[in-house]
């Protein structure tokens, strides 16, 4: 499958939309930046301020599209309409593939805005696969699912969450948008171990890499996939071995909480830089 | 997708989104784990692997779906939040209870929450009765800042000239919005003394939210207008309905109102022919 802009890129945010705007229009040298990831549903059916400055942004840097609200696990049929609009929407800004997640997000026509565990289950596998191929189709675009993170595994599980995930992926032969923060909570919350986990993917179908921070929740007792602090040390190893793996490809930080300025997001970067290039050069000595 | 939707999974994910949208979850689960996943359609393996499940985690999705939810809508209607205090949070719970949103956009959840809740806010004495005008002003500045530029589906070419024959054209973002109560002149936490007001809400050339308080008869005008009236017949149809006397003073008001349109950028000229109808 088509791979593209591979290097290190950032999650496209209102944060900071005016900063890299302003770079852009000033004409200074590039931010260190490969390319920015976009979530469609903030752009899509709107007009105004943010498309306007996404289109000035997307004349300087590569985009990637990366969905929120696909529901591909979900059991309520697919909304014609919002398919239509995301095809339009990806084709437009020039997505060399379009990601959403394994998951479901909502039931009996109500979505939940939010990423919510299938269990991992034979009859989820085919379900799941069924309507990743029709969503391809509908796209007309290689399709990447992302590994979530989670805190419930619903019911009881005929499988475990790798061969889960192998299965769904095979069986629709999409690309997989591998998130290492995620692997690194879900270890963590449920006792397993995250180079295993990564080890037992497909990693010859990764087509891009997701990193970000996660925070201790009291609350919850649990580690909680926040998005709101820095990669910590254990998501940038995995990113490190995964890439010896997979050689090349994009790897996107996401940043959605405790959003911090811009230059600190783009040191960030170069932290996540130097790990991917640790990555690249273990695959070349190899 | 023909396929039919597995019986197991369905009963699974039915579950799950019951845990968030159940009002007494927690308590019910508190009681007896057990039964509170009876009644569902679950297997047995699974209604026994969920009843093991720590309510901690079990419950996680609840604060964090009703969070995200919650602040989207605080961050599109701060002002109405404020202004009802707990009662918002209360008819909040309420909206997660019983309806949920139906959209794959999260910015579309605050129009369906205050759609919901406004009855109530009306009916009830003891909330301040400029609420529902209030969140219905925020909500518009957002639809404003978000609608297409583009004039409606199918409407014909315009030229900059006006004719009284024909109907104008508007930019595509512009809306005019009637209100019991001169919201817009809110200040922080305040209050406000009923008056019929007549807003035109519309994006500038920088893309910013402008707002224009107008008189009935000019609103009346706009009105037509923005359905697709010729000019000349806007303007009389305006003017008979108010009881206005088609004077020249009042016909210099309105070139002096057609003008100011243009000059913000909102008046786009005349159209070659008539506008489809409103779909709405």
């Amino acid at each position: 499958m088509k791979r593209a802009s591979c290097g290190v890129g950032l999650g496209l945010r209102w944060a900071f939309l005016d900063e890299v705007l302003a770079n852009v229009r000033g004409g200074g040298p590039p931010l260190q930046v490969d390319f920015f990831e976009i979530s469609p549903e903030n752009y899509m059916r709107r007009s105004g301020y943010v498309p306007a400055a996404l289109a000035e942004v997307g004349e300087r840097y590569p985009l990637l599209s990366h969905g929120l609200t696909m529901s591909l696990g979900g059991v309520d049929p697919m909304n014609d309409a919002y398919f239509a609009e995301l095809r339009e929407f990806v084709s437009a800004v020039g997505a060399p593939f379009h990601s959403d997640h394994l998951c479901f997000g909502g039931a009996d026509g109500r979505l939940v805005h939010d990423l919510l565990p299938l269990p991992f289950i034979e009859e989820a596998v085919h379900h799941v696969a069924a309507r990743a191929r029709e969503a391809r189709d509908r796209l007309d675009c290689p399709l990447a699912i992302e590994n979530i993170s989670y805190y419930v595994s619903p019911g009881a599980a005929d499988m475990s969450e790798a061969a889960f995930t192998r299965a769904v992926l095979e069986e629709a032969d999409l690309g997989l948008l591998l998130d290492v923060n995620n692997v690194a909570v879900n270890a963590a919350n449920f006792g397993f171990d995250a180079q295993a986990f990564i080890d037992a993917l497909p990693l010859e179908r990764v087509l891009a890499i997701h990193v970000a921070g996660h925070e201790y929740r009291p609350e919850y007792e649990r580690l909680i996939d926040t998005h709101g602090a820095e990669a910590p040390s254990s998501v940038l190893s995995l990113l490190t071995r995964v890439v010896e793996r997979t050689g090349p490809v994009p790897v996107i930080l996401e940043r959605d909480n405790a959003i911090p300025e811009l230059g600190v997001l783009l040191r960030e970067l170069a932290d996540i830089r130097t790990a991917y290039n640790a990555g690249l050069q273990r695959r070349a000595a190899a | 997708m023909s396929a039919a939707v597995p019986a197991r999974l369905s009963a699974l994910l039915q579950t799950m989104v019951a845990t968030i949208r159940e009002p007494d979850a927690r308590e019910r689960h508190a009681a007896s784990p057990a039964e509170y996943f009876a009644g569902r359609g679950l297997e047995p393996r699974d209604q026994a692997a969920l009843a093991l499940v720590d309510p901690k985690a079990l419950f996680t999705y609840r604060s964090l779906v009703r969070g995200t939810l919650r602040s989207a809508i605080h961050q599109e209607i701060p002002r109405t939040a404020t202004l009802l205090g707990d009662r918002f949070e209360v008819d909040l719970d309420r909206y997660f209870a019983s309806s949920m949103p139906s959209s794959h956009y999260l910015r579309d959840v605050a129009f369906e929450f205050v759609e919901l809740a406004s009855a109530g806010w009306r009916a009830d004495a003891g909330v301040p009765p400029f609420a529902h005008d209030l969140a219905r002003h925020e909500l518009l500045d957002f639809e404003v800042a978000a609608s297409p530029r583009a004039p409606r589906a199918g409407a014909p070419p315009a030229e900059a000239a006006l004719e009284l024959e024909r109907p104008v054209l508007f930019d595509g973002a512009a809306r005019l919005a009637r209100y019991d109560y001169p919201v817009h002149t809110i200040a922080a936490e305040g209050a406000v003394a009923p008056r019929e007001t007549w807003l035109f809400v519309y994006r500038d050339s920088e893309l910013e939210i402008r707002h224009l308080e107008l008189t009935p008869l000019a609103a009346a005008i706009t009105r037509g207008l923005l359905d697709g009236e010729p000019l000349g017949r806007a303007v009389t149809v305006a003017c008979e309905k108010l009881r206005a006397t088609l004077s020249a003073a009042t016909l210099e008001g309105v070139a002096k109102l057609l003008a100011d349109y243009a000059e913000r950028g909102v008046l786009i000229g005349s159209l070659t022919g008539s506008l489809p109808d409103n779909p709405s």
